[in-house]
């Protein structure tokens, strides 16, 4: 639901309004003056801002539970994020990015065609309607939703965050007799809101319903003191090893921020995968983030110290429902309460970048996971390390073994006992695709 | 609308000058997509005004030519999805609903690259008639050289199964 | 034995680099299936080439050259004025404001700036203008509860709406089987890889 507290931000705004009350006293001399105070007064406040970064991760869904998408964003407290989400046409593909300037119809790299000549920044949403189709391959999409987001935050110890959302929705399979055959013409809405949300809860923002039947968008930020950036990992020695292994063995140039896209896919294993096209749509189940969250440190806490890392780091949690497909299995637990909760899946993603070469990055990816949510301490599903090559544009697919696991056990007196492989793992095939979308040099912080 | 001839300030092509060099190769390439002569001339007509049009825009970092390509190029994959072509692949009697081709004879060539699928011929247009290298034609299209190298390749593949009545 | 059709169709296009064209010569030097390809490709080469010269561009009717457009950089000028004043106003408008206001909270800001903005985008309206507003035709079939809506339509409006956006529903799924032969134009190369015994970062734990 959206959230709405005009409360705390009014509390905010009081405590620096005895300025307002001078000038109300004197309205014209005291511009400079004016000036000069606020001037003050943000730069304390910016002071405490520095020591944070801003955390924003907006998830599309499918209304049919095939396809999740992830957008994620790590910046400062005052940036902007543009980004968008489409549907293609037909297949229903879901694709997006956090990207600046958000949708660009004559961006080659979202349709791969366009001339250099043609291209134009889409500064704040500012589209063009007439003709842009000729110059693109639009037809390929549904629709589109194109977002701007600006947090707004004056007080940085406040439990909540204010962000105005500007979006455009373009609606492309509506056709009008008013343009030329070849024109498509397209639905244009534009949105302009303004939200207060509780940090670290995802909130579902209802009025993209409207456009998009079928598809919820959720958005949580998220307030990160810079000094607690770093990757946790807890019980599983393997794995810090094998991240500070493959750290280790990097070479890549300092200050080089790299956006990896990640995604999950679980294919039915008597369909043939059609990895070559990537239609999300044609699978069981898609989850995939763009981009992923970068880290230059680890935390180990049973044996104490942070460690530090030579080189940037990426990690996400994909989390996803799990499926039995054994139908006599399925059934036997159908109307159990305790599934929900149980049937949890959680791959923990980590990328380490460990050389890099024009367009191509050789990459340590390593993966741990949990088909189901059990604590119980048992280990069931074997970590993995696997060095790929990836070329932009050439994304890599991970095929995950199948490997074969069991649990049985009793949770609020509902008794389960399930085999991986004959209730799961023989009916699919699970991928993990791996991709980049840029190399970037930061100015280092 | 008027016949009149303006200057072209940029380089000092005039837009009949333009026409005259290459609708020819215009109306080819459109044809490699579109595989019906009628719609392939009237591309032509499109691609001149739809240049016309957003000529101030073109900064000269691209050839004419390769610019009119890349126009022509989007003009005729949106007319196949507005259109709501049935079939992208063919447009002639061989392949129509309710013939059975006659597997032993072999088919022509000519049938053959009306088979092949639009991104496959048009491909083959840029690379066996044009000439242009993987990189030129990357440019045009928009794939990756990489991309266009894979996809000639499956391109010929194609043809040559087509050829063989390999269906 | 690997068999060098790719290779084969780089060389036909002249971008097979030297080294492995030296390679290709050895391997077709033993292998007939490749040279028979290599064949096919060729005369595919010159088949294909022939089947475009031979396609002349004669149109029955006359082509009308369009007129270029005059450049219109007044209106630019003016454009830019105007985006000028607009920004100018926008920042003398907040200074005034916040001199005045004693409570000024997040949401009159909001309402102050949102006034704004629909002045600056008269470029949308003008689009929206021009553009069919598809809400009659384009009613969602659910509506969640907590979406604060306008007016409420008519029953019979709603209705009308709902049938319409199946309508459109159904075009777009008619669509579906096309598109799915057309290979689009995002086309990704994916390459599959498999785990092998090395890349477990413990022993494979199997079966419990």
């Amino acid at each position: 639901m959206e959230y709405w507290n005009n409360g705390m931000m009014e509390s905010a705004y009081q405590s620096i309004t005895p300025i307002f009350h001078y000038f109300k006293v004197r309205p014209l001399r005291s511009v400079k003056f004016f000036l000069l105070l606020i001037l003050i007064a943000f730069s304390n406040a910016y002071a405490q801002f520095d020591n944070y970064h801003l955390d924003f991760k907006a998830v599309v869904k499918s209304g049919d539970g095939v396809q999740k998408l992830v957008l994620f964003n790590r910046g400062n407290i005052d940036d902007v994020i543009d980004g968008y989400v489409l549907i293609s046409r037909g297949t229903h593909d879901m694709e997006g990015r956090i990207k600046k300037g958000g949708f660009n119809f004559l961006d080659p790299k979202i349709f791969e065609v366009g001339l250099p000549s043609l291209r134009r920044t889409w500064v704040k949403n500012n589209f063009p309607v007439k003709n842009i189709e000729v110059m693109t391959n639009g037809v390929d999409v549904e629709k589109v939703y194109s977002f701007e987001v600006t947090p707004e935050i004056l007080n940085i110890k406040s439990d909540s965050i204010s962000f105005y959302i500007k979006g455009v929705f373009y609606d492309l399979t509506k056709q009008t007799d008013k343009y030329s055959e070849y024109n498509l013409n397209y639905n244009i809405n534009l949105t302009y809101k303004l939200f207060t949300v509780p940090y670290n809860k995802s909130v579902r923002l209802d009025f993209f319903c409207e456009q998009f039947n079928d598809y919820s968008f959720s958005v949580k930020f998220n307030k990160i003191d810079k000094d607690d950036e770093y990757l946790s990992i807890q019980n599983n020695r393997p794995l810090f090893e094998g991240i500070e292994q493959s750290a280790s063995e990097s070479s890549l140039p300092p200050n080089v921020r790299i956006e990896f896209g990640t995604e999950y896919i679980r294919a039915d294993v008597n369909k043939p995968a059609d990895l070559i096209t990537l239609l999300h749509s044609d699978y069981l189940l898609t989850v995939q983030q763009h981009s992923l969250v970068p880290v230059n440190a680890l935390d180990d806490r049973q044996f104490g110290d942070k460690t530090d890392l030579p080189v940037d780091i990426y990690y996400t949690d994909l989390s996803f429902p799990f499926k039995l497909y054994n139908k006599e299995k399925a059934e036997l637990y159908k109307n159990y309460k305790t599934k929900s909760e149980i049937f949890k899946s959680n791959y923990n993603i980590v990328i380490v970048p460990i050389s890099l070469n024009a367009d191509t990055i050789t990459a340590d990816v390593l993966l741990n996971y949990t088909k189901i949510n059990l604590n119980d301490n048992i280990p069931r599903w074997t970590p993995i390390r696997k060095r790929v090559k990836l070329i932009r544009g050439f994304p890599v697919a991970i095929n995950l073994p199948k490997e074969n696991w069991s649990a049985s056990f009793t949770r609020d007196r509902e008794k389960y006992s399930i085999y991986g492989y004959s209730d799961f793992e023989q009916y699919v095939n699970e991928y993990l695709v791996v991709s980049f979308d840029s190399i970037k040099q930061t100015d280092g912080e | 609308m008027n016949k009149i001839i303006l200057q072209n300030k940029r380089e000092n092509i005039s837009l009949p000058e333009l026409y005259g060099r290459y609708s020819g190769d215009i109306f080819r390439y459109s044809l490699s997509i579109l595989k019906n002569k009628e719609e392939a001339e009237d591309a032509v007509q499109e691609v001149f005004v739809k240049y016309a049009e957003t000529e101030s825009t073109f900064k000269g970092d691209c050839s004419y030519k390769t610019w009119l390509l890349v126009i022509a190029r989007n003009y005729c994959f949106n007319r196949i999805k507005s259109k709501g072509h049935k079939n992208s692949r063919m447009d002639d009697a061989v392949f129509e609903e309710g013939v059975n081709p006659n597997y032993d004879t072999l088919i022509s060539l000519r049938d053959a690259m009306l088979a092949l699928p639009v991104d496959y011929s048009e491909l083959i247009y840029l690379k066996e008639y044009e000439g242009f290298s993987y990189k030129e034609i990357a440019e045009i299209t928009k794939l990756s050289p990489e991309n266009v190298k894979i996809k000639l390749f499956r391109a010929r593949q194609e043809l040559r199964r087509i050829l063989k009545g390999d269906l | 034995m690997k068999h060098y059709e790719l290779e084969i169709s780089q060389f036909v296009d002249n971008e097979l680099p030297e080294h492995g064209r030296k390679e290709l010569f050895v391997h077709l030097a033993e292998c007939e299936e490749c040279g028979r390809v290599l064949a096919d490709y060729m005369e595919m080469k010159s088949g294909s080439r022939s089947f475009y010269e031979n396609m002349e561009y004669e149109p029955e009717h006359p082509v009308n050259l369009p007129v270029l457009p005059q450049r219109t950089k007044e209106r630019n000028i003016y454009q830019a004025m105007f985006y000028f004043a607009a920004a100018a106003s926008v920042v003398l408008g907040l200074m005034f404001f916040m001199q005045q206001s004693s409570t000024n909270t997040i949401t009159q800001k909001y309402k102050m700036l949102k006034t704004e903005y629909g002045k600056l985008d008269f470029n949308y309206n003008q689009a929206i203008k021009e553009v069919k507003t598809a809400e009659e035709n384009y009613a969602p079939q659910n509506i969640p509860n907590d979406i604060k809506r306008g007016k409420e339509k008519s029953k019979k409006a709603q209705a009308a709406g709902r049938m319409a956006y199946k309508n459109t529903r159904q075009n777009t799924t008619d669509l579906t089987a096309e598109n799915k032969d057309y290979m689009g134009n995002r086309p990704q190369l994916i390459r599959v890889v498999k785990v092998t015994q090395s890349d477990y970062l413990t022993p494979q734990i199997v079966g419990n």
